[in-house]
């Protein structure tokens, strides 16, 4: 069965064609610089698998199984499976206009990560890499870190510190940072003095840059282990009237962590949710996948305004692209990256916006188109980070941290 | 000149990277590797694992370097090492869930182990990965279209893949636009060359050819395909009536490029370095003329005097091959090393006994290959940085890896005096000194020096527990830079 949205092929190529014109209006409402608060760090709330705009945050009435609610701001609509959030909407803004050329998973989750398509010769930093670079470190944590899947990107070109440190899975995250059963503190410090004295004459023997990283991993990995904030990690410390506010799922549990971790110096965290990739049974996997970040993304913007950490700190939810307003012959939607939705909140980024709006049947941008780049100048000005700034690849070619786009001053 | 006496009885045979070098002029490389150094390098390189005791004793007493080579290259080990690294290549470092169904990875790696047992000519190798059709098992060679081919989407990855393996040439960019860098190398020539490999279908349990194939829909919109008939990267184009997979080998085989990314991906293996353009024709000219067998050109290789000098020194000196190779295990080394030392077979085997066994498990994970596989995506993702080309990249040891090793509750539970290698060490022996040049054997391939050795006794003397001393020193050894490097 297949459920179509009225929506011709030559309509669709008329309205695209439309959209990329507007992009060349000129967009005259450039707003007054009017921020009263600098983002200083982040959560990102990443998408894995690129999840249905209209069964999100654009639903259009009639292009799917789906009902749109009315939220806290007036006007603005999204899912049904979203009631949580569509209370918090005064802290969050849309962008409905995100587009890009990029259909597949893997070059698109780069694009998303690093704000530049995947090049064959040269590799960019995660732009969470950019930030620890710009901003600096801030204690025995690491400056970035990943739950729950691996980021497509590192730090490239720039220092190894400001690479994501990454713990795979979403369930008990801590396993790898807590003291193993039988190793106290003391014996760990012990370990460590003994490898240190046995391979220090083999690590000035060997000029490496391959080598000196390991090295430095280790050395972070070791200031983690005996670090007092490792604690962060631990979610147990949380109450259960807390974690129950999250869902108590996984991924809700990992984002406690994810606050604790912000409470702990740690600038940038990125929390994976994945699954989203609905070629088949859309509608069922969306509820369930709603059903658990319902409750944690509202519980999370929720808790860092109540605890006066939401100006300070950007939260931005998004996905790889968007999938199509055509429902397949499995009930699935595929990929589409003519017009999908991302949402932020804090870091001096204003609540209730809505940016962008996409035609009746969600198939084009009507107006003010978003491109990636944009959404990247986006969140680079949330931190006062000048996303013209240039630094020279390992192979010495000079790159900027981000190429073209705008921030969407519209947010602010 | 102590190192040329040394190395004298392996240069009898005028070896092209000896030559090579040699006519570079008057050049103060590094001593030769020691001989237990160089046992685990080779050991390393060509089987893919840390080398045994035994092993290790009868070396030190035979030091027949030039024996060792072929002993080892004729072992069971480096065909399966082998295959697993092209099993690496050929799927571009990665797999998904659906690839389980559509390809058959037992019968692929049993192949490429053939390949690698028989030394079969590189070139029918070839032939078969781009030119066979058929049932997925009775012609396994296929398997490797089966992994990039989709329904529905143009077979670019197979392209990318094709052309980078057995040619050498990255064509990404020419996909979209003209190459900036290539001046003859032009988006046309792209998707000429993707008109090889566009009759190619995946029916049944096989590869199949289907005329007029279309993608529609809208990857293929998104792409700017463009149906170009089948053309060569250098404009030749196939011969009338001939099957278009024989003429993709045999246009393939017939470029320079073909010896020379086989050479050079070698070398970057063994070597761990770009090869000086020069030294690339000769050594592919060499391995031309003496039949194209992937163990000649390993043996030309690891007999070379440049790969068995010592690594130890500054960058630039290894640069300009006056130090031997020094790199980070790749992730199948790692992973056989990781699992010799934590004794993980027993625990592997296990593991796969209870999947056959199991009524709900899907037939899929029944495969050995596909465990296998699961092992080495994790291990990939241990050693490399995230977002690293593992063909790109020489850095490693990430903090993951560096927690995992250090402090894994599960990985610290095998750093008992009653697990594993570290039981066996301590069964076998009753001296501490024993104990502790037992370990450093079996761990790092070496003997202890002497305050090595008189730091590790008393560390176990002076312990509570003496147990508990020796594993701290087994802790040491894992974690240590040593351990992890191929030196």
């Amino acid at each position: 069965m297949s459920i179509e949205c009225g929506c011709g092929r030559r309509d669709f190529i008329r309205l695209t064609i439309g959209s990329s014109l507007a992009a060349f209006a000129p967009l005259s409402l450039a707003l007054q610089e009017t921020r009263t608060s600098r983002a200083t760090r982040m959560i990102l709330l990443w998408m894995a698998g690129a999840p249905s705009q209209l069964e999100t945050l654009d639903p259009k009435p009639g292009c799917g199984k789906f009902q749109a609610i009315d939220t806290e701001v007036s006007g603005v609509r999204i899912s049904e499976h979203l009631p949580k959030v569509a209370r918090r909407m005064k802290k969050i803004s849309l962008v409905r206009t995100v587009h890009s050329k990029d259909p597949n998973h893997d070059t698109a989750t780069y694009l998303l990560h690093t704000g530049y398509r995947k090049a064959p010769d040269t590799s960019h930093p995660h732009f969470a890499s950019v930030l620890a670079n710009e901003l600096g470190g801030r204690g025995d944590l690491p400056g970035c870190v990943v739950i729950g899947g691996s980021p497509p990107a590192g730090s490239s070109y720039l220092d190894s510190e400001s690479g994501p440190v990454v713990f795979d899975k979403l369930e008990n995250p801590a396993e790898d940072v807590k003291l193993a059963k039988g190793v106290s503190r003391e014996r760990l410090e012990k370990r460590w003095k003994l490898l240190r004295e046995f391979e220090s004459p083999f690590v000035r023997n060997h000029e490496s840059t391959a080598l000196q990283e390991r090295t430095r991993a280790y050395e972070r990995a070791y200031r983690v282990l005996t670090s007092k904030r490792v604690s962060a990690f631990d979610v147990a410390q949380e109450s259960d009237a807390v974690r129950a506010k999250y869902g108590r799922t996984p991924f809700g549990d990992a984002c406690v962590i994810a606050r604790r971790l912000l409470e702990a110096d740690v600038r940038f965290v990125e929390v994976m949710l994945a699954d989203w990739d609905t070629h088949t049974d859309n509608f069922n996997r969306h509820e369930k996948l709603l059903q658990t970040l319902d409750p944690a993304w509202s519980a999370l913007v929720g808790e860092l305004s109540d605890r006066r950490m939401l100006d300070e700190t950007l939260v931005l939810w998004m996905g790889e692209f968007g999938r199509t307003p055509t429902v397949n012959g499995s009930e699935g939607r595929d990929h589409f990256t003519r017009a999908w939705s991302v949402a932020l909140s804090g870091g001096g980024v204003a609540g209730a916006r809505v940016v962008g709006e996409t035609d009746e049947q969600g198939m084009a941008i009507r107006s003010r188109p978003v491109s990636v780049p944009d959404l990247f100048a986006t969140v680079y000005s949330c931190f006062g980070v000048d996303p013209r700034k240039e630094f020279t690849t390992q192979g010495g070619r000079p790159i900027k941290i981000l190429e073209g786009g705008e921030a969407v001053k519209e947010l602010f | 000149m102590r190192w040329i006496f040394v190395l004298l009885p392996l240069v009898q045979d005028s070896n092209p990277v000896d030559l090579f070098f040699e006519a570079e002029g008057p050049r103060k490389p590094s001593g030769p590797a020691e001989d237990a150094v160089f046992l685990r390098r080779l050991t390393l390189d060509l089987a893919g694992r840390l080398p045994r005791e035994e092993e290790i004793r009868a070396f030190l007493k035979s030091r027949d370097r030039a024996k060792e080579v072929d002993r080892l290259l004729s072992s069971e080990d480096a065909a399966t090492y082998f295959a697993d690294l092209w099993m690496q290549w050929l799927f571009d470092y990665d797999f998904e869930i659906r690839d389980l169904y559509a390809v058959d990875f037992s019968a692929l790696h049993a192949w490429l182990k053939k390949q690698f047992q028989e030394d079969r000519p590189y070139g029918e190798f070839v032939r078969a990965l781009l030119a066979d059709r058929g049932n997925r098992k009775e012609r396994p060679a296929v398997n490797f279209a089966l992994k990039h081919v989709r329904r529905g989407e143009p077979p670019v990855k197979l392209a990318v893949m094709s052309a980078r393996l057995f040619l050498g040439r990255d064509i990404r960019c020419a996909q979209c636009h003209d190459d900036p860098f290539v001046e003859s190398f032009k988006q046309e020539h792209f998707w000429g060359y993707l008109g090889f490999f566009r009759p190619l279908a995946a029916s049944g349990y096989g590869l199949e050819e289907r005329e007029n194939q279309s993608y529609g829909g809208m990857i293929a919109d998104h792409m700017g395909e463009k149906r170009v008939a089948p053309r060569f990267l250098d404009g030749r184009l196939p011969e009338k009536d001939e099957r278009i997979g024989d003429a993709l080998a045999r246009l393939t085989l017939s470029t320079p490029e073909a010896s020379r990314a086989i050479v050079e991906r070698m070398w970057r293996l063994l070597m761990a370095r770009p090869i000086p353009p020069k030294l690339l024709a000769a050594l592919a000219e060499d391995w031309e003329k003496h039949g194209g067998r992937i163990r000649h050109l390993l043996r030309r290789i690891v007999r070379s005097r440049a790969y068995q000098l010592s690594s130890a020194g500054g960058g630039p000196a290894r640069e300009a091959y006056l130090a031997g190779p020094f790199k980070a295990m790749n992730l199948v080394q790692f992973m056989n090393s990781f699992s010799d030392a934590f004794d993980l077979h027993r625990w592997h085997d296990e593991m796969f006994r209870r999947a056959i066994k199991d009524p709900k498990a899907l037939e899929i994970f029944k495969d050995r290959e596909v465990m296998r596989l699961f092992f080495h995506k994790w291990s990939k993702d241990m050693v490399f940085p995230k977002g690293a080309d593992p063909e790109a990249t020489d850095s490693t040891g990430t903090v993951r890896l560096a927690l995992k090793l250090m402090n894994n509750d599960k990985i610290q539970s095998m750093v008992i005096s009653g697990w594993g290698t570290l039981s066996r060490v301590l069964s076998k022996k009753s001296r501490p000194a024993d104990r502790i040049e037992l370990l450093f054997l079996t761990l790092l391939g070496r003997l202890p020096q002497r305050p090595e050795l008189d730091r590790f006794v008393s560390h176990v003397e002076s312990a509570t527990f003496p147990e508990k001393g020796y594993e701290d020193v087994f802790w040491v050894l894992v974690n240590s830079a040593e351990f992890l490097f191929v030196h």
